[in-house]
C-alpha cells in the first residue's frame, strides 16, 4: 500500500454525479485488488452493478441497513475487514452510504460521531473510505455536517480538502457539549451503597420484565449496567444514583455519581488494540447497548444506557435457550 | 456408574450411614477429595482409619499424624496367609479397628478404603463385592460410621465401576472451593478445571482468580477447563480476566464449556477477537 488512509464525501444530486464519484472509486479498488465493498440502499446496487458490468463480481454488496445498523458495532466490522485486508498486503476500500432518513436525533448524532471517528480508528489500515451523500433526500444539515467529518470532498474526479473539516476528537467532544434532559418524573430510582451488584441487578431485571424487552437484551442490559456500576464504585465518587424509566422504544438506565473523570479516558468509543487483551469495558458497554451517552465534570458523572424494546413483548426466545 | 439411586453428595455433606465411593483419575483429585474427609474428621475430633493406603502419605493429613485419631492399617494388614490382600482378613482388620474406636467412645468415625487392590488379579470383581457387602453392613445401620471407598479409574473396566457404583448408595463429589448465596466454585478433574454456579462479579473476581491459580499450579500446563451450565451471569471484568490468564498461559487455552445460551450471545456481541486465548468447548 502506498497510497495512505482517505476518508472522503461525495454530495450528489443526481445519478450522473452519483456514478461519476462512485465508479471510478470502485474501479480503482478492482483493478489493484483491493477488498472493495459497497454498503448501499438496493437501488444503488442496482445502478452500480448495471455501470460495473462483469467487474461487479468483485464487489462485496451489502444492504446499508443492515451494516450501519449500530454505530460502534459497524466501526468494529469496518475496522476488522480492514485489519484483515492489511495484513493480507491489501486494502479495504468501501462504498458507504450511511442510513440517514427514518433515524432519531440522538441516532443522528450517533452517526455523525462515527464519521468522525472513523479518521482515527482506520487510519493505520490504509482503508480507502468514500460516503456518498444524497443532497436531494437529506436534510442541508447532514451534508454541512459531513464536510466536518470527511477531511475531503469528492468533486468530479478532484478531492478537494474540506475547510471546515474538524479534528475527530475535537468533534467529537462538541457532540457532547449540550447538557443531558433531567430523567423524567417518574423514573424509578435508588441510591446505590450496597457493593454487591447481585441486588442491583435483580432490581433492574424487575423493572426490564414489566417491559416488552427480550431475555437476550436484558442480559446484555444487565452486563452493561453492571459495568457501569463496576467503574462508579471503584473510580467514581459516592452517592451513586440509578434510575430506570422507559421513553417510547426504549428502556433508559442511568447511573450518576459525584465523581469526575479524568480526560485521554477515551470513553469507549474506539475499539482497543486486537493484539492482546486489553481493557474493554466502555466499548463492549457500547456494542452491549443501542445507545449510551455519557458526561462528566463539575463533581458529575452521568452514564445513560439505552436499549430499543419492541413494540411487544417476544417470548419464543425465552423458549429457544436451552436450560 | 449412576444408577437410579445413586445420591451425589460433596464430603462436607456426607452423615454416619453413608457407604459412599469415589473413582478417582489422578492422585490430585483423590488428595482433594479424601484429604477433605479426612482432614475434617481430624479437625473434628472424629475418628479417622485409612485402609491400604500405602507407604504415601495420607492426604489431609498436616504435620505428624495425631495417633489417637488418626490409624493407618497397612497393606500387610490385609493380606492372608497366602501374603495376598484378602477380603476376609482386611475387612476383619478394618472392623477390629472400629470396634476399638467405638470403645473408645468416640462419636463418629471416619473409614477411607482405596480398594483399588481388591480388584486387581482373578475374580477381583467378586473380592471386591465381598468387601463392599461387609462395609454396607459396617456402614449402613451405624449412627458413627461413614465409609469412603476410592479407585483408580485407570484399574477399573467400564463394568467393574458400573459393579461399584451399584454396591454404593452415595457417590461422593469434591466440597466447593467457594460458596455463597450468589457463586459457587468447584474443582473439577474430569476435564481439569472448574464448575462455576450462579452469578459472578467483581465482589469475586478474586475467590476465581484463587481458584484458577489453585488449579493451574498443578496443572503442567494442561488445558484448563471451565464448565459454566450453572453461570447465569458473567460481567466484562471477569472475562477480561478469564482471557488474561489465558494469555498469561501461552498457548494453553482456557476452555469454556457449557456456556449457556445467553452468555454466548453476550460474548457474541462483545466479540471472541477481544478475548484470545479463551474457546468453546462442549455444549449444552
Amino acid at each position: 500500500m502506498s497510497e495512505a488512509f482517505s476518508h472522503r464525501v461525495l454530495p450528489y444530486g443526481g445519478v450522473e454525479e452519483f456514478l461519476a464519484g462512485a465508479l471510478p472509486f470502485l474501479r480503482e479498488g478492482v483493478a489493484a485488488g483491493d477488498r472493495v465493498m459497497a454498503a448501499t440502499c438496493l437501488g444503488s446496487e442496482m445502478l452500480l452493478r448495471d455501470a460495473l458490468g462483469a467487474a461487479a463480481d468483485r464487489v462485496e454488496f451489502v444492504q446499508a441497513d443492515t451494516w450501519y445498523a449500530h454505530p460502534s458495532r459497524t466501526l468494529a466490522d469496518c475496522l476488522a475487514r480492514a485489519e484483515e485486508a492489511a495484513g493480507q498486503g491489501r486494502r479495504l476500500r468501501l462504498l458507504g452510504e450511511p442510513v440517514w432518513t427514518c433515524r432519531a436525533p440522538l441516532e443522528v448524532l450517533e452517526w455523525q460521531r462515527a464519521e468522525a471517528l472513523a479518521n482515527v480508528a482506520l487510519a493505520h489500515t490504509g482503508a480507502r473510505l468514500l460516503c456518498p451523500y444524497s443532497a436531494r433526500v437529506l436534510p442541508a444539515g447532514v451534508i454541512a455536517g459531513a464536510r466536518k467529518t470527511h477531511p475531503e470532498t469528492v468533486r468530479g474526479a478532484q478531492a478537494v480538502p474540506n475547510p471546515g473539516y474538524l479534528d475527530p476528537w475535537a468533534y467529537n467532544a462538541a457532540c457532547d457539549r449540550e447538557p443531558l434532559p433531567p430523567p423524567p418524573e417518574h423514573a424509578d430510582g435508588m441510591r446505590i451503597d450496597l457493593v454487591d451488584l447481585y441486588w442491583l441487578r435483580a432490581y433492574v431485571a424487575d423493572f426490564a420484565r414489566q417491559t416488552t424487552l427480550p431475555e437476550d437484551a436484558l442480559q446484555r442490559l444487565l452486563v452493561a449496567v453492571t459495568e457501569v456500576m463496576t467503574n462508579a464504585t471503584l473510580h467514581g465518587a459516592p452517592p451513586i444514583h440509578l434510575r430506570l424509566w422507559t421513553e417510547p422504544a426504549a428502556l433508559v438506565c442511568e447511573v450518576r455519581d459525584a465523581g469526575d473523570w479524568n480526560g485521554g479516558t477515551g470513553f469507549g468509543l474506539l475499539p482497543p488494540p486486537s493484539d492482546g487483551p486489553g481493557r474493554f469495558g466502555l466499548w463492549a458497554v457500547r456494542l452491549l447497548c443501542s445507545h449510551v451517552q455519557i458526561r462528566t465534570g463539575r463533581g458529575a458523572t452521568v452514564v445513560r444506557l439505552r436499549v430499543g424494546l419492541p413494540p411487544v413483548r417476544v417470548t419464543e426466545s425465552l423458549t429457544a435457550y436451552p436450560a | 456408574m449412576e444408577t437410579l439411586g445413586t445420591v451425589r453428595r460433596p464430603v462436607r455433606d456426607l452423615r454416619p450411614g453413608d457407604h459412599a465411593w469415589l473413582g478417582y483419575v489422578s492422585q490430585e483429585e483423590r488428595r482433594h477429595v479424601v484429604g477433605a474427609f479426612v482432614r475434617d474428621g481430624l479437625l473434628a475430633r472424629e475418628k479417622v482409619i485409612c485402609l491400604g493406603a500405602g507407604d504415601e502419605l495420607v492426604p489431609g493429613v498436616v504435620g505428624p499424624p495425631p495417633e489417637t485419631l488418626l490409624t493407618v492399617v497397612p497393606p500387610a494388614r490385609l493380606c492372608g496367609g497366602d501374603g495376598a490382600p484378602d477380603p476376609g482378613t482386611a475387612m476383619a482388620a478394618l472392623a477390629a479397628e472400629v470396634a476399638a474406636a467405638e470403645a473408645l467412645g468416640f462419636r463418629a468415625i471416619r473409614v477411607a478404603a482405596d480398594l483399588t487392590w481388591a480388584l486387581r488379579g482373578a475374580d477381583g470383581l467378586d473380592r471386591l463385592l465381598c468387601c463392599e457387602r461387609l462395609l454396607e453392613q459396617t456402614a449402613r445401620p451405624s449412627a458413627q460410621v461413614t465409609v469412603v471407598c476410592q479407585f483408580d479409574r485407570a484399574a477399573c473396566s467400564p463394568d467393574e465401576l458400573a459393579a461399584v457404583g451399584g454396591a454404593h448408595a452415595v457417590l461422593v463429589d469434591p466440597d466447593p472451593e467457594f460458596e455463597d448465596l450468589v457463586l459457587r466454585i468447584t474443582r473439577t478433574f474430569r476435564p481439569r478445571g472448574l464448575a462455576l454456579s450462579g452469578e459472578l462479579d467483581a465482589s469475586r473476581h478474586m475467590v476465581l482468580d484463587q481458584a484458577l491459580a489453585m488449579v493451574m499450579a498443578g496443572g503442567h500446563g494442561a488445558e484448563i477447563h471451565l464448565d459454566l451450565s450453572g453461570l447465569t451471569f458473567i460481567d466484562l471484568g471477569a472475562l477480561n480476566m478469564l482471557a488474561e490468564v489465558a494469555a498469561r498461559r501461552a498457548g494453553h487455552a482456557l476452555v469454556l464449556d457449557r456456556m449457556p445460551a445467553q452468555l454466548r450471545a453476550v460474548m457474541e456481541t462483545v466479540g471472541w477477537s477481544m478475548l484470545p486465548g479463551l474457546r468453546l468447548g462442549v455444549q449444552g
